[in-house]
């Protein structure tokens, strides 16, 4: 069991060319820039792959939520390479599939639809950040 | 031996299974006794983007080659799935209704989306391309595609 931190680690789709890689990275800025910004710890999934110190340490001592944008589930594997459990595990295209009036458009940058839905699915994700900040995660 | 040809145009490999049929509309048949397994080809399915749903017609359903059996969402487009060969649907592929990206991950397998009871396989076949066939028809609409 990790010992709760009160802080719960984001991790991004990093893939280029793809609405629901954009969708993804757009959710965790919502998060942690306007959700939870005293929770929710950003990291770079490239740092984590390349085994960057102070991005491993921030996945080992913290919960982890990853934002996936394809079922190929980078950010998700990436972590686990590194022998940490994912906290939680999200697709960027389940929030459309839940929300199909928001229809995202838009690849380097999200559209208007795109920026609500990402803000619609950082506010449904704000409960399972609040539960892992205060519990930690086995 | 590969059991794909391929060609490459700008950064992207279009595949082509060797061994199906090809409709002109960019779907693809393996047939299997007096059924057919039915899906997108990896050009159809590059072009169209990520798919988003897929609604595909009721099992029973009957179809007629050129039919509309269901439709496709991707994130660029919304497009009929045109039925390559006539028949009954007898199965859909429960996979691409809960996981659609993998018409796009693996168009030729798991990406299947539907199986018929062929009703007029004869006729049908005369009208579908072989894999070499569509092989030149693909390239011929991914330059038009590039102009």
């Amino acid at each position: 069991m990790k010992t709760p931190t009160g802080k719960v680690v984001v991790i991004p789709c990093s893939g280029i060319g793809k609405v629901y890689g954009a969708l993804a990275r757009e959710i965790a800025y919502e998060l942690a820039e306007r959700v939870r910004p005293d929770t929710v710890r950003l990291t770079c999934l490239p740092l984590v792959v390349a085994g960057d110190d102070e991005a491993k340490q921030l996945v080992t001592k913290n919960p982890v939520i990853a934002i996936d944008g394809c079922p190929m589930n980078c950010a998700h594997k990436s972590v686990e390479s590194h022998d940490v459990e994912v906290a939680r595990s999200v697709q960027a295209s389940s929030f459309y599939a839940a929300h199909r009036d928001l229809k995202p458009g838009g690849v380097a940058e999200l559209d208007e639809t795109g920026q609500m839905l990402a803000a619609v699915a950082a506010d449904e994700l704000a409960e399972i950040v609040d539960r892992l900040a205060a519990k930690g995660v086995q | 031996m590969s059991e794909f040809l391929e060609t490459t145009h700008d950064k992207f490999i279009f595949k082509v299974k060797i061994g199906l049929y090809y409709s002109t509309d960019d779907y693809w048949v393996d047939i299997q006794g007096d059924q057919a397994v039915v899906g997108i080809t990896d050009y159809l399915q590059k072009v169209s983007g990520d798919v988003a749903f897929i609604d595909t017609a009721a099992l029973n359903t009957a179809v007629k080659q050129g039919d509309e059996a269901g439709t496709i969402e991707s994130m660029k487009t919304v497009f009929g799935v045109i039925a390559p060969v006539s028949g009954k649907i007898v199965a859909v592929n429960p996979l691409t209704v809960t996981s659609p990206f993998l018409i796009n991950q693996d168009p030729f397998d798991t990406g299947w989306i539907y199986r018929v009871q062929l009703s007029d396989w004869e006729a049908d076949k005369a009208t579908l391309l072989t894999a070499e066939s569509y092989m030149a028809l693909m390239k011929e609409k991914i330059e038009k595609e590039g102009k």
